[in-house]
């Protein structure tokens, strides 16, 4: 049996492209300037406010080169690369060059995680210029030797998260307004990407033998579980923009929706912190759902219904995943409203978490809510599209702000009673702690109720043709 | 290989019905010209075929297998031909073709064998190292074919394939049109260049507003023959044609005269043999090259959908 080693065409492309690219060329040859430039500049300043005899980790001479590198290689692999595999996306997608490459064996999938794939490769290369700097940090007793290999493998890993959420305006064939919003979407990453690194650092101390780490399982669940799973989904909803008409295209991204969901869920009651595990859950998972849902809902194609199950019961199951931003967005509330209920049983009804983190969880479910809300208004107003776009929209704009209270309270930018006059008041619920569970059952019943009723003319055309 | 276009439908936004019950079919060996105005939805026919778009309703089948259905399975069977040129100055003609033979599940050795095969077929095989936005317009027009052919399809679409190339560049894209159509491919092509067409295709489909017209009636109804006598047997030859049954009408043309037959190979066989009976022998007697020109004009009525 002949092994024939198959590289992904799209990687191949972009790589061969990418030779050309001035851009990249000038910019792999001005890295490691750079990098000495910046390293040089540090250290000297460094020397004139630190005598060598007080080195330890961490307060040795090579810790302001530590920082300085890593600045200047996050900026380039988490920042320019993944920028640079967007725009280049985006002109390709206007252009619509990308079309003739679905008259190919190709899916939207492989191409999306050949670009991804052909960033990864680049920022490697970044990154691996980058290494002799870090290893000088060490030498200089800046940051200690498991370190050294894991901040870059952490750049890395960020690089590619950010590439393949990075694809997702790019791909993206709607309206300029809503690519903005999307590419809005891309704070999240910062606050992920903040968790992560701190989750890592714990980890990192622990390892060391120094800080203990609080929630070691946690921690390893969100510097490499948390990124691999945001690559996994950008990959899918940039494959699903991709995706021609006559695809299933949102066949992979219900399924990676599904294993997000059957895998994330239970890790939300792994750690030991809950409350921040699951509102960093939810950012990730019900948040991306509900804004791309909500930026285009999505009509039940020939090929969904061509991969519809033929018992009723599991395709009424399998439709909100099949239709457009009605189910996602509900699936996205549902996951949203299901932990939080779950948050407050595993607590027994007592709340002692602290105050101003679970306001932000209400809000959100509280947000999540009002998607819920905006995209069953598609379907009841099925004959006015143009006002359950302005719903959906409406609805997407409520998330990120209150996605943006969550960020901007967790850099202590607002002071924690600027929540108070958010609905999910905190007093509230300490009261009736089990009320506001009763309250999230009714009203996701209601929605159901709501939303089969409004979709049976959907529904019917959910089958095999 | 048989394509069969069945009662495609296909409506854009605020109402634009492209396509409208559109119905026809070609087999392997048939170049098919496939013509109409503007907006008439030749393009989106062809997009659907090529699995780019997807119809309302109605369906297009390649021995049986719906492309609706199977599109991975047309991707395999189906070249499609753009109207737009492909222009990339990070990429060269092989590095695309390659690329292309990669998309399409080729592997190995038989990517290189694919892309030198085309490039030589298509006569780019000089050119092969050159970027793409430093090809002439012809160039880039074989550069689209050969990527149309990299997978060897048995079904070529090949939208416009003619528009803006210079004279001899057309001429030669015609021969390769033919070549492949003889051996064996079946070619579905649209061109506002109808001559053109009339070269290579060995029949037509002529649309408007997203329905097929029927130019049967206009083929047999209206025929038009050129003739040219030597100098003195002209003037002689007028009675003789307008006395022929089938006859419709005569006109001057430079030396000669071109004759509307009503009933097609039947009145050209009766006026050839009046002719000769009457010793009136013409040196040119061919049907018009602009016949299928004629037929477009008189079924279409030059309406937008």
């Amino acid at each position: 049996m002949k092994l024939q080693l198959s590289i992904n065409p799209v990687t191949l492309k972009e790589l061969r492209q990418l030779v050309r690219s001035r851009l990249i060329l000038w910019g792999i040859v001005a890295l490691p300037i750079v990098l000495l430039v910046a390293t040089a500049l540090v250290l000297s300043a460094e020397m004139h406010g630190l005598s060598p005899m007080e080195a330890t980790y961490g307060k040795g001479l090579g810790t302001g080169p530590l920082i300085a590198v890593t600045a200047v290689t996050g900026i380039v692999t988490c920042g320019l690369i993944p920028l640079f595999t967007s725009i280049r996306t985006a002109i390709e997608t206007s252009k619509a060059s990308l079309g003739l490459e679905f008259t190919t064996a190709l899916t939207s999938a492989q191409i999306a995680t050949g670009k991804i794939a052909a960033a990864a490769i680049i920022s490697a290369i970044a990154v691996a210029l980058a290494m002799p700097f870090f290893v000088l940090s060490y030498l200089m007793r800046g940051v200690e030797l498991a370190s050294t290999f894991l901040i870059p493998l952490e750049l890395l890993v960020a690089s590619v998260v950010m590439s393949s959420l990075g694809l997702l305006p790019a791909c993206s064939r709607r309206s300029i307004a809503m690519k903005i919003i999307l590419l809005m979407a891309l704070y999240a990453v910062l606050s992920i990407f903040t968790t992560s690194l701190s989750a890592f650092f714990s980890i990192r101390g622990a390892l060391a033998g120094g800080t203990s780490s609080s929630w070691p399982i946690a921690g390893m669940f969100f510097a490499f579980a948390v990124p691999a799973f945001m690559v996994a989904y950008g990959r899918a909803q940039a494959a699903a923009e991709l995706a021609p008409p006559h695809t299933d295209f949102a066949r992979t991204l219900r399924i990676t929706q599904a294993v997000l969901f059957a895998v994330g869920f239970p890790l939300i009651f792994a750690g030991k912190d809950p409350c921040v595990l699951w509102s960093t859950l939810w950012t990730l998972v019900a948040g991306m759902i509900a804004l791309g849902a909500a930026a285009r809902p999505l009509p039940v194609t020939r090929g969904a219904a061509l991969h519809a199950p033929r018992p009723w019961l599991l395709r009424v199951l399998a439709f909100p995943f099949a239709t457009g931003s009605m189910p996602s967005m509900f699936f996205a509330s549902l996951l949203a409203m299901a932990s939080s209920s779950m948050l407050v049983l595993s607590t027994g009804g007592t709340i002692d978490f602290d105050d101003a983190r679970f306001a932000i969880v209400l809000t959100c479910e509280c947000g999540s809510l009002v998607v819920a809300a905006g995209s069953i208004a598609r379907m009841i107003v099925g004959a006015h599209p143009r006002l359950a776009t302005s719903v959906g929209k409406a609805a997407a704009a409520y998330i990120f702000m209150i996605n943006g209270l969550q960020f901007l309270t967790a850099l202590d930018v607002l002071e924690r009673t600027a929540l108070r006059p958010f609905p999910c008041c905190i007093e509230g619920v300490r009261r009736v702690p089990n009320g506001h569970l009763v309250i999230a059952i009714v009203m996701v019943i209601a929605a159901i109720c709501l939303a089969m009723a409004a979709a049976r003319e959907d529904f019917k055309r959910f089958r095999k043709p | 290989m048989k394509v069969e276009v069945t009662n495609l439908m296909k409506t854009f936004d605020r109402g634009f019905r492209a396509v409208d019950g559109l119905s026809f079919s070609f087999a392997s060996g048939e170049v098919i010209g496939f013509v109409g105005p503007n907006g008439a939805g030749k393009t989106t026919t062809m997009r659907i075929m090529a699995t780019l778009d997807t119809p309302d309703s109605g369906d297009i089948t390649l021995d049986g297998v719906s492309v609706l259905d199977h599109p991975e399975r047309a991707h395999r069977l189906v070249g499609f031909m753009p109207d737009d040129l492909p222009s990339r100055s990070d990429t060269t003609v092989d590095e695309y073709l390659d690329f292309f033979a990669r998309a399409y599940g080729l592997r190995g050795a038989a990517i290189r064998k694919a892309v030198e095969g085309v490039e030589e077929f298509t006569g780019l095989a000089e050119f092969r190292d050159r970027t793409l936005n430093a090809l002439s317009k012809g160039m880039k027009q074989r550069v689209s074919l050969a990527r149309a052919l990299v997978h060897d399809p048995a079904v070529l679409i090949m939208d416009e394939p003619a528009n803006g190339l210079d004279p001899r560049a057309r001429i030669e894209l015609r021969e390769l049109v033919k070549a492949l159509g003889e051996n064996g491919k079946a070619i579905l092509v649209s061109s506002h260049i109808l001559s053109e067409l009339e070269e290579m295709c060995t029949s037509s489909v002529i649309i408007e507003r997203g329905r097929r017209l029927n130019a049967e009636a206009a083929v047999s109804a209206e025929t038009w023959i050129k003739l040219r006598f030597l100098p003195g047997v002209n003037e002689k030859a007028l009675p003789v044609l307008l006395e022929t049954p089938g006859v419709v009408a005569a006109e001057s043309s430079g030396n000669g005269w071109r004759v509307k037959t009503a009933s097609g190979d039947e009145a050209a066989a009766a006026l050839a043999g009046n002719l000769f009976a009457r010793k009136l022998v013409p040196i040119l007697f061919e049907p018009e090259v602009g016949k299928l020109e004629d037929i477009f004009m008189h079924v279409t009525k030059g309406r937008l959908a």
